[in-house]
């Protein structure tokens, strides 16, 4: 829901700025990879932003 | 979704998903049946306790209560629980009743059972309930317990020592400790944890007394084993008895042991011949489910300058707790034979004593056993790395057991059977360009930066074989699967393993199995799992064994079920002696591929009479297979585990003021054999480095002098959240494992086995030019802190983390 609420706004967010939005979010069986990976495809990146997800 | 696509190596999306992602799953919690009554337990809030008098009537008064249910009641219905037994006289078990009679030994431990029409009334009923206890003195350090003078946490055992187990070589571990250029001695804690699946504990139960059958559906990892011991517990017939595990939020280990408060649900509905339902809540769970770790060790590493390593010396204490789990015993023993790692050690012993304590009961937690034994080992290699003052991966290569060394008789009378160790350190070292790291650490390190780089280069085992000589170098558990494999007269294929999916994606790689094997697609292949009444045969899901061992099984019957398929087309085709293949769910004649007919046909001509059996030969396709490893742990005909290994590397900046850690890179490679599914793989290795890491930042159940769990909740017990995780680069390698028919090596429990040593050797690292050598997890900023000061020898102020208060 945090997810959706963030794809409307439609604000470009730094990998970190995600992470932090998911704070009130308590995962233990994923490590949260694929939930930031899923994030990323509906939150646009800052123009010139490398993230994560390119290392 | 193409018929290619469904094969053992591809990264498919997880069939279980689209109905759990959408909030359309089935848990527990949701089974709701028509006049379902609830239960809900009255728990000790003492750690040690006389029990005087239970007064139910206040509570029995209140509508909507049907019945309260105490110690005293069931004793004579109800013998003790269900526990871990071995063969032979190596531990002392103790005795615990269903509910407690006159006696309370850890804080959660139930005293009474309220039913009730609606849940809120259940909680309303129970706290009317008045217990007249006479508290007596608890003990929840286990050095503490090894006392003359400790309270007994089972009088009938006259001490606290659960067992004691010597493995290894003790003269010639001494020995080789004199003869070392250098002995470093390190006490290292491995802290009680909380495994805190998302979903917590719970049963549904019904019962028809028309027929006698009882029905469960409980969150558990091994539904057959359950249905024995409620059957034997309750003393039900077992063929009445039927056991469904429905979708499962995570078990971690803990929900592979049945439990007083299981047993109860079931008892009760069969009792009052009402539907029950009981639901653990969060802070009940961190007090009533297992436990994990809980264990310290003081380690003696004798090295020669140049690296070899000479020799070691362990004394170990291991927490049990208040009573046993089903493997509560097991954990300091496979500790115990994991522990010299990838390393060739030639001279060890570990003596492990087991103690109980005022506390839950300390059972599997994932990793187990051999989580600790990677801790231990991969820390006391970086600190002797340190010690010489050479680098921790060269030290590391200067000791690995060779691949032509297989299969290798360690020092603690376990012999592994295959290894390649450098193939993955070589491709972490080549993600993380580790050179290059080490030259930016120096030219920060300059800038007055504290960076440090941690390695694990860990090994261990999964996928067990059944013991033959249960005892202290073998663990007593089943280690066969069964797998059936058949095709209906419409042309399903249906799978039944013994393996359970708890949301680690097994039901899609048992398909993926079938699928390859038979050339298939899966949208028309079922999985069948998890139900006693259609898969009641196998040990589940635990130990990292469900492709290891269940995989394997699916494999030989789907091998089975492909020979008789195309024995059968052959008659159809009337192809004689010709070649012939499954081809895209056809069976084509090699040599002329024209002449083809599709499973779903095959399947219906049979089973309708219409091809002329081969003589032998009967019209229905379906074929078992159960697989089991051919050795055992010390004998060399064959392995009784399945080995795995991996290198995780990682680097971290840490702010000597604050005791933060960043963690900047974070790299995991591990060997899993043949990959069976590359995307369910990297989700194990996430989850199981976010657990490890977990407890190296941040994980701690503590209890105070009292035996109160002061981290009974999401606000005192952290685990990692989001912005605690680092994004993890992944890659495997992929030897194949020649013990096992599919190739492949356990893969859910490697994440723990290197997160947790290779997070405190980065930051050890970190820290290395102030004088740390060594920090106890949790890292918390503190403590961290803390030794930064104590190496510098600087006076700080009293920390709460050297009071008597937090103790293991």
């Amino acid at each position: 829901m945090t997810i959706t609420e963030l794809e409307h706004r439609g604000e470009p967010m730094t990998d970190e700025q995600i992470r932090e939005a998911l704070e009130g979010n308590r995962c233990r069986c994923t490590g949260y990879q694929n939930i930031v990976k899923a994030a990323r495809h509906v939150i646009p990146e800052p123009v010139g932003y490398i993230g994560e997800a390119s290392l | 979704m193409s018929a290619s696509s469904a094969r053992i190596g591809q990264p498919m999306n997880r069939l279980e998903d689209p109905k759990l992602v959408t909030g359309n799953g089935c848990f527990v919690d949701d089974i709701k049946l028509e006049g379902m009554l609830h239960l809900d337990f009255l728990r000790s809030p003492y750690a040690h306790a006389d029990i005087l008098s239970i007064d139910v009537s206040a509570a029995l008064a209140l509508p909507g209560v049907v019945a309260v249910y105490t110690g005293t009641d069931l004793v004579d219905k109800l013998g003790p629980m269900p526990s871990f037994h071995a063969p032979g006289n190596y531990f002392n078990t103790p005795d615990m009743h269903l509910i407690a009679v006159a006696k309370v030994r850890f804080v959660g431990e139930i005293v009474a059972a309220v039913v009730a029409s609606d849940r809120y009334i259940a909680r309303d009923a129970r706290e009317l309930i008045q217990v007249n206890y006479k508290p007596l003195p608890a003990v929840t350090d286990i050095e503490e317990a090894m006392q003359d003078d400790a309270p007994l946490v089972h009088e009938s055992i006259g001490s606290n020592i659960a067992f004691a187990i010597e493995l290894g070589d003790a003269e010639g571990a001494a020995k080789a400790l004199t003869r070392a250029d250098v002995v470093v001695k390190e006490r290292l804690i491995n802290q009680r944890v909380i495994a805190n699946p998302m979903e917590t504990r719970g049963v549904v139960a019904q019962y028809s007394p028309w027929d006698n059958e009882l029905t469960a559906w409980i969150s558990t990892q091994a539904p057959v084993n359950v249905r024995r011991d409620f059957a034997r517990f309750l003393s039900h017939p077992d063929a009445k008895l039927r056991v469904i595990a429905p979708d499962i939020g995570g078990g971690f280990g803990p929900k592979g042991s049945v439990y007083a408060d299981e047993l109860m649900t079931v008892y009760v509905a069969r009792d009052l011949a009402r539907p029950v339902k009981w639901i653990e809540e969060r802070q009940e769970s961190m007090m009533a489910t297992s436990h994990g770790r809980g264990q310290v060790y003081d380690v003696e590493m004798g090295v020669n300058r140049d690296g070899t390593i000479q020799g070691m010396r362990i004394h170990m204490l291991a927490h049990m707790g208040a009573h046993y789990g089903a493997s509560t015993p097991v954990t300091a023993m496979v500790c115990s034979a994991c522990i010299t790692g990838s390393y060739k050690i030639p001279h060890a012993v570990v003596n492990a004593e087991s103690v109980f304590t005022h506390t839950t009961a300390v059972d599997a937690y994932r990793g187990f056993g051999r989580s600790e034994s990677s801790y231990v080992i991969e820390r006391m290699i970086n600190r002797l790395a340190q010690e010489i003052d050479m680098d921790p991966v060269r030290l590391r290569r200067k000791n690995f057991i060779q691949p032509d060394e297989f299969p290798y008789a360690t020092p603690m009378n376990n012999t592994y059977d295959n290894g390649n160790y450098e193939v993955s350190l070589a491709r972490a070292l080549e993600m993380a360009d580790y050179n290059a790291l080490r030259e930016q650490q120096k030219a920060l390190r300059a800038q007055g930066r504290y960076v440090g780089i941690g390695v694990s280069s860990h090994v261990w085992r999964g996928g067990y074989r059944t013991a033959k000589n249960p005892g202290v170098d073998n663990w007593p558990m089943v280690g066969w699967e069964k797998s059936t494999v058949s095709v209906s007269y419409g042309g399903g294929v249906n799978v039944t393993v013994g393996t359970c999916s708890i949301g680690q994606g097994v039901l899609t790689a048992t398909a993926q199995i079938v699928a390859d094997t038979l050339t298939i697609d899966v949208s028309n292949i079922k999985v069948i799992e998890k139900d006693s009444l259609a898969a009641a045969h196998g040990a589940g899901s635990m130990g990292s064994r469900s492709m290891a061992i269940g995989g394997s099984a699916t494999l030989l019957a789907a091998q089975k079920a492909r020979a008789k398929i195309l024995r059968l087309a052959a008659a159809i085709l009337d192809s004689g002696d010709e070649e012939l293949e499954l081809r895209d769910g056809h069976v084509v004649v090699v040599s002329q591929p024209e002449k083809s007919v599709p499973l779903h046909e095959v399947a219906h001509l049979s089973q309708r009479g219409h091809v002329d059996q081969p003589v032998g030969e009967q019209p229905v396709i379906e074929e078992t297979a159960v697989y089991e490893l051919p050795g055992n742990a010390s004998d060399p005909d064959g392995p009784a585990f399945t080995a795995a290994w991996g290198t995780h590397i990682c680097l971290v900046e840490v702010n000597p003021n604050t005791g933060e850690i960043d963690i900047q890179r974070y790299i995991a490679v591990d060997d899993v054999g043949r990959a069976v599914n590359p995307k369910i793989i990297a989700g194990q290795i996430h989850g199981g480095v976010a657990q490890g890491l977990g407890q190296a930042l941040m994980e701690e159940a503590i209890y105070d002098d009292d035996g109160q769990l002061l981290t009974s909740s999401f606000l005192d017990y952290g685990t990692p959240r989001a912005t605690d995780m680092p994004w993890m680069e992944v890659d495997f390698t992929e030897t194949l494992n020649p013990s096992n028919p599919l190739g492949v090596r356990p893969v859910g429990e490697a994440g723990v086995c290197g997160a947790s040593p290779v997070l405190v050797n980065a930051v050890v690292d970190a820290l290395s030019p102030l004088g740390v050598t060594h920090i106890d997890m949790p890292l918390k900023p503190e403590k961290v802190w803390q030794a930064t000061q104590r190496a510098q020898g600087k006076q700080q102020a009293p920390s709460h983390y050297e009071s008597e208060e937090f103790t293991c």
